[in-house]
Parts: structure tokens; C-alpha cells; sequence
């Protein structure tokens, strides 16, 4: 069984409020000191990817990210955690839509012996877009399963959980199928073993051009353009509801909540 | 020069944060509990400590520095003292396992086998005994006695200080075995079990290091339980404490840059005449001095490990960062008790707790008035500096 997860690299969502600025002449967040990381979400997926490994015989699982050289970070933490093979499509994703970045993984998933299950998160931390899972399924030509927080191995696909506003789901997922990931107290990236991020060291990489993957790079060139890109402004806002017990201050709440039309 | 870390570098230190993070930092609240109950110095207790530590093994961390031939990681000094300042980010005392004093490598086969292989398992527990009530920074000057008498050697004398006394089932002694050549020759090591014959009793101090007084009285050590050479115990014994003098300061960086931390936040939340406190200059200042010297100290405590990587003396360095980093966390600690005021002065908070703790890290491994003596001394002898860009 062949499992591929998406991996992004993203500034660390984690950097206090105080610290985030814009540099107004790239409209991009200021990046210079602030630290990357895995996106959180990639994470469960992989750590999903991982535990599916476990739980079965010959699962092979691939880590693949999309991005610029330092995007390498993502992949190196991935082969500490001991995935099978980690390749990186190195080409500039700035000014790409999402159904552009599909069609690159799309591409870059071909190349690579047929996945049962491609795994990505429900979103990136860096534009929370969402968007990934499904234009990827609809490029790979697979279903795709969004909200997923748990998978085990099922007669001709999966089990998935998938988490619905109302509770859980229980599903039947056939191969092969993308799923995207979302978080769980189940499904937390586990951390690396320091003889495995030894043992990575010498691991190589595959590295494929974006030029030699889409000659021409037609159909994934720049396609938007970022016209002006502001920081909303914050606003500070304290009301407490006091009450004389728990009740009365959850009636006073709903009170309030309803007369400022948030509910 | 490239100050970047590896991706395998930054790939441990989350792997040492992911493990601070989810199994030390929970303890924080209730060794804060046990500090209210007076009884915080007993906390972790040890079966709690080896449950971490197995919990901890479960990643790799275990024998950081121990070889790799003996289960451990081999990790060289400027990591270790890195995951030394991430461990040390939480209040709560920990260790890891796997660890042996470096100088029983030093040891026999049989002697490895009998003390340093069970170290390592967390089957015995060791301790380092030179200091004496007489010879604390002189400690060319110690006067236990370890007089031959056939096969064995009869010690004789009193160690005072000594970390993890009170719980070691065997000490590395140091006594006098040729009082004519002192330090040149004549200090010798010796494995000694508690079970020939010597005592320990606990001293209570302002902090949470519980050191021991052992009392050796004519207590009986088989010659094959000289540890190295006969008068060449002195040596060892340096070579012990040149390791303690760059992780002692890793430990102190670590401290102090949680300290600041909560410094910062409580300057950013604290309200007086209707500004937070971080807003006056006051607060600032005190923020900036700690800041400047916790990185100061980041540099020379890694610089120092560097240079002892590369097998480069480095004792001059290594002096200057424990007196810098021994020095910084007190003022660091001062600081931050200082912005957070009357809550700092309770047992609410960890934070009288660590000014207690870390007033030892001026004194332990070398008194700033050591390390003092060591730099001029370099300075002087114009061997300071030697070599810095080799």
C-alpha cells in the first residue's frame, strides 16, 4: 500500500500578535526572523499516514511538499519520522492559485508509484484557504474526504472518522481517495526519535525541478496578484456578564450575544 | 562563521521541547503545590524521576553523552549543553537517564562492569566526593587519607558538599596517598561502595540542592578499586569538573530565559497609574539588562562547548562562561522578582524558589573567585586567547 502526504511549509502560527507585520512592498507577511514550520494540520495527516504504516504490512508512505529550497525542512523532519521516501517539488508557489498548486501535485503524484490514499490537512496555517484536498482529489480524479481525524484499514479502502458539526461519522473509504486531516487529540504529529533523526542524516531527497515537471510551466504560472494586503484592526472590547450564579450569568450571556447579533 | 543550526540539530531540540512540553512543564504545578507544603525539595521524587526518564527514552534521550558502545547517544558537548538550556526552561529538576559520571570510562573492565554499567542503567547511583570542610576551591589541598595496608587502602577523613551523597550506594573518593607530592602525584581515585563502610548525612540548604557530608572512618577499599592510577586522581578530578563548567552555565541560561519570560509577560499585564508596566522605562531596562546577558551568556556557553568538540582546551572559556552564566541568572532572578514586586516575594509564584536555587551556581564547580583566578591567571601567563580563530 502507497500512502503520499501533502506537507507544507508555513510561518510558525504561533508567533505572538505583537511580533506579525506586513512588508508592504511584497504584500507578504514580514519573515525575515520568524521561524517555519510544518502546518499543523500536514502534521496529523502525517502522523495518520504513520499509525496506517503500523497497523499493516508493506505500507510505504511518501512525504511530498511543494515550495521554494528551504521548504526542505518539512521533508527532513518528515524522514527523522522515518517516512519512506520524501520528495520535493522545488519551484515558487507565490502568485499560485490552488487549483494551480493541484495541478503541480497532481503531476508530482504521477511520477510516484500509484497512491492508495493521498493525506493532506483540511487547511494550511499560513492562508487557511481549504482548498487543497478537493481540487487535488478532482485533478487525481479521486473522492476526497474532507474533516477526516482518524483512518484504519478496511476491506478494499478505509474506515474514516470523519468529524461533522453534529458529531462523528464512521465511513467506508474506497482506494485510492485524498482525505484531508483534521486535528484530534488522536492524530498529534508524534516527535522524533533522536537515533531516527540520526539515522535521516544521510537520506537523500528527491528533488524535481517544477521546470522539468510541467515543461514550460504551463498552466501553473503566476496567476494573481495581490492588489493590497492590510492587517484588520484590532479591537479591544471587554464585557464581563456577571450573574448571581452560573445560570443567570449564561442567561445574561445569550442575553447579550443576541443583542449584538452574533447569534 | 555560521551561527544556523543543522536541521538534525533543530530536529533534537524539538524533539527535547516536544518532551518539556507535555511531560515536565504539567509537574510545574504541583512541585509548586509541594514548595507550599514545604516539602518541594523532595520533588520529583525519585520513582517519578525514572518514570520521566524512561518516558523520555522512549524518544532517544538517554546517555546523552554516553558512548554510543554503551547505549548511549554520544552527543557532543555544544548539544548537550543546548538540550541542557531547553531542560531547564521548566522549574522542575530533571536528568536524564543513561548517564555516568564521564570520568568512570576511565575505569577498568571489571570496574565498568561493577559500577559504571549499572550507572548507566539507573541500577546504582554515584557520587563525586572531593570537596572537604577544610579544602573547598583548594582542592590540591585535601587531606583524607588513603593509607596501604596489603591489598586495600584505608581511608580515612570527611567530604563535605557533595551532590547526591545522601542516595549514592558509591562514591569516587579522592585521598591523599602521597602527602609529599600533594596534587603532582600523589591524590588518588577510588570506587567505594557504601556497604565498606562510610556514612552520610544530608545538609539542609537555602535551596533545592541537598548535598552530603560522608564520613570515612577507617574505611577499607580493595586496591582494584583505585580508579585510573595511583596518584594521578587529581587529573581525573579536573577533568570532571572542566565538564560541569560549561553545562553549569547552560543550565543557568536555560533558567534565566524562562525567568525573563515571565518577566515579559507580566510587565506586558500588569496595570499601575493606568499603564501596563512594560510601558516605563523602569520595567524596560531591567528587561533589556536581562536579555543582553542571557544572550551573552547563550555565546559563551556555546562557544566554550564548541571549543571543547573540536578537543581544544578550553578551560580558560569555559571559566568565563560559568562565572558570566553563574553571575547573569542570579541578576536575571533578581530582576524578575523585582518587576513582579510583592507576588514575586511569595511562594505563590517559582520565583523567590529559583533566586534561592541558583545562588549555588556562584559557589558549586568552581566560586566565581575561581573562575576569577583562572582567567587573570591565563591573562597573565599570556595564554588567554591563544588560538581563538585555530
Amino acid at each position: 500500500m502507497h500512502l503520499v502526504v501533502l506537507l507544507k511549509r508555513v510561518l510558525d502560527p504561533e508567533i505572538p500578535q505583537t511580533a506579525f507585520s506586513l512588508d508592504p512592498e511584497r504584500k507578504q507577511p514580514h519573515a525575515l526572523r520568524h521561524p517555519y514550520v510544518l502546518s499543523v494540520f500536514d502534521g496529523n495527516a502525517l502522523e495518520l499516514a504513520l499509525r496506517l504504516r503500523e497497523a499493516g504490512t508493506d505500507v510505504r508512505v511518501t512525504a511530498l511538499t511543494f515550495g521554494p529550497k528551504a521548504a526542505e525542512d518539512v521533508l527532513r523532519k518528515a524522514l527523522a519520522l522515518t517516512v519512506d521516501e520524501a520528495v520535493h517539488v522545488l519551484g515558487e508557489e507565490e502568485g499560485l492559485t490552488a487549483a494551480r498548486k493541484a495541478r503541480v501535485l497532481a503531476a508530482a503524484i504521477s511520477r510516484l508509484p500509484s497512491p492508495d490514499l493521498v493525506l493532506c490537512g483540511r487547511q494550511a496555517a499560513d492562508w487557511e484557504a481549504g482548498q487543497m484536498g478537493g481540487m487535488l482529489a478532482e485533478a487525481l480524479g479521486m473522492p476526497c474526504l474532507p474533516f477526516v481525524s482518524s483512518l484504519s484499514p478496511a476491506a478494499g479502502g478505509f474506515e474514516a472518522v470523519q468529524q461533522v458539526e453534529s458529531g462523528q461519522l464512521v465511513l467506508r473509504l474506497p482506494r485510492p481517495a485524498v482525505v484531508t486531516v483534521t486535528n484530534d487529540p488522536g492524530n498529534v504529529l508524534r516527535a522524533a526519535r533522536i537515533k531516527d533523526v540520526m539515522a535521516a542524516r544521510g537520506r537523500g531527497l528527491t528533488t524535481i525541478a517544477l521546470q522539468d515537471l510541467l515543461p514550460g510551466t504551463q498552466g501553473v504560472e503566476a496567476s494573481v496578484e495581490t492588489l493590497a494586503l492590510r492587517l484588520p484592526a484590532p479591537q479591544r472590547r471587554a464585557e464581563i456578564c456577571e450573574g448571581a450564579g452560573p445560570a443567570e450569568a449564561a442567561r445574561l450571556l445569550a442575553r447579550r450575544l443576541r443583542e449584538l447579533g452574533a447569534v | 562563521m555560521d551561527f544556523r543550526l543543522s536541521p538534525e540539530e533543530k530536529l533534537i531540540l524539538e524533539t527535547v521541547q516536544s518532551f518539556v512540553q507535555s511531560d515536565l512543564m504539567p509537574l510545574e504545578q504541583e512541585l509548586q503545590q509541594a514548595e507550599l507544603e514545604g516539602h518541594g525539595q523532595d520533588f520529583p521524587d525519585q520513582e517519578t524521576l525514572r518514570r520521566l526518564q524512561l518516558k523520555a527514552r522512549e524518544l532517544g534521550l538517554w546517555g546523552l553523552q554516553t558512548p554510543e558502545e554503551y547505549g548511549g547517544l554520544a552527543l557532543g558537548q555544544q548539544m548537550t549543553a543546548l538540550i541542557t538550556m531547553e531542560i531547564h526552561r521548566c522549574l522542575v529538576p530533571f536528568q536524564f537517564g543513561g548517564a555516568a559520571d564521564n570520568i568512570l570510562f576511565a575505569g577498568t573492565q571489571e570496574q565498568q562492569r561493577e559500577y559504571l554499567l549499572p550507572t548507566i542503567a539507573g541500577e546504582r547511583r554515584s557520587c563525586f566526593a572531593l570537596t572537604e570542610p577544610t579544602a573547598g576551591s583548594d582542592a590540591t589541598n585535601i587531606r583524607m587519607q588513603a593509607v596501604a595496608e596489603g591489598d586495600d587502602f584505608i581511608l580515612t577523613g570527611e567530604k563535605i558538599f557533595i551532590t547526591g551523597g545522601n542516595e549514592a550506594d558509591f562514591a569516587i573518593v579522592f585521598a591523599v596517598t602521597d602527602r609529599g607530592k600533594g596534587a603532582r602525584g600523589g591524590i588518588t581515585a577510588f570506587l567505594v561502595d557504601r556497604e565498606m563502610g562510610f556514612t552520610s548525612r544530608y545538609i539542609p540548604t537555602m535551596g533545592s540542592w541537598g548535598p552530603a557530608r560522608l564520613t570515612f572512618n577507617q574505611v577499607r577499599a580493595p586496591r582494584r578499586n583505585v580508579l585510573g592510577e595511583v596518584g594521578k586522581g587529581f587529573e581525573l578530578a579536573m577533568r570532571w569538573i572542566v565538564n560541569g563548567r560549561v553545562i553549569i552555565p547552560a543550565r543557568a541560561v536555560g533558567r534565566a530565559q524562562r525567568l525573563l519570560e515571565m518577566g515579559v509577560d507580566y510587565a506586558r499585564q500588569r496595570v499601575a497609574f493606568g499603564h501596563a508596566i512594560g510601558d516605563y522605562q523602569a520595567i524596560q531596562w531591567m528587561l533589556a539588562d536581562s536579555e543582553v546577558e542571557i544572550e551573552a551568556s547563550r555565546w559563551l556557553v556555546t562557544h566554550a562547548a564548541w571549543l571543547q568538540d573540536e578537543g581544544i582546551d578550553n578551560h580558560h572559556e569555559a571559566s568565563i562562561a560559568k562565572l558570566q552564566g553563574a553571575q547573569m541568572v542570579n541578576r536575571v532572578a533578581d530582576r524578575v522578582l523585582q518587576i513582579h514586586g510583592g507576588m514575586g516575594y511569595t511562594k505563590e509564584l517559582p520565583i523567590e524558589r529559583v533566586c534561592r536555587d541558583v545562588r549555588v551556581f556562584r559557589i558549586y564547580e568552581g566560586t566565581d573567585e575561581i573562575q576569577k583566578r583562572t582567567i587573570a591567571k591565563d591573562l597573565l601567563r599570556g595564554t588567554a586567547g591563544l588560538g581563538r580563530w585555530e
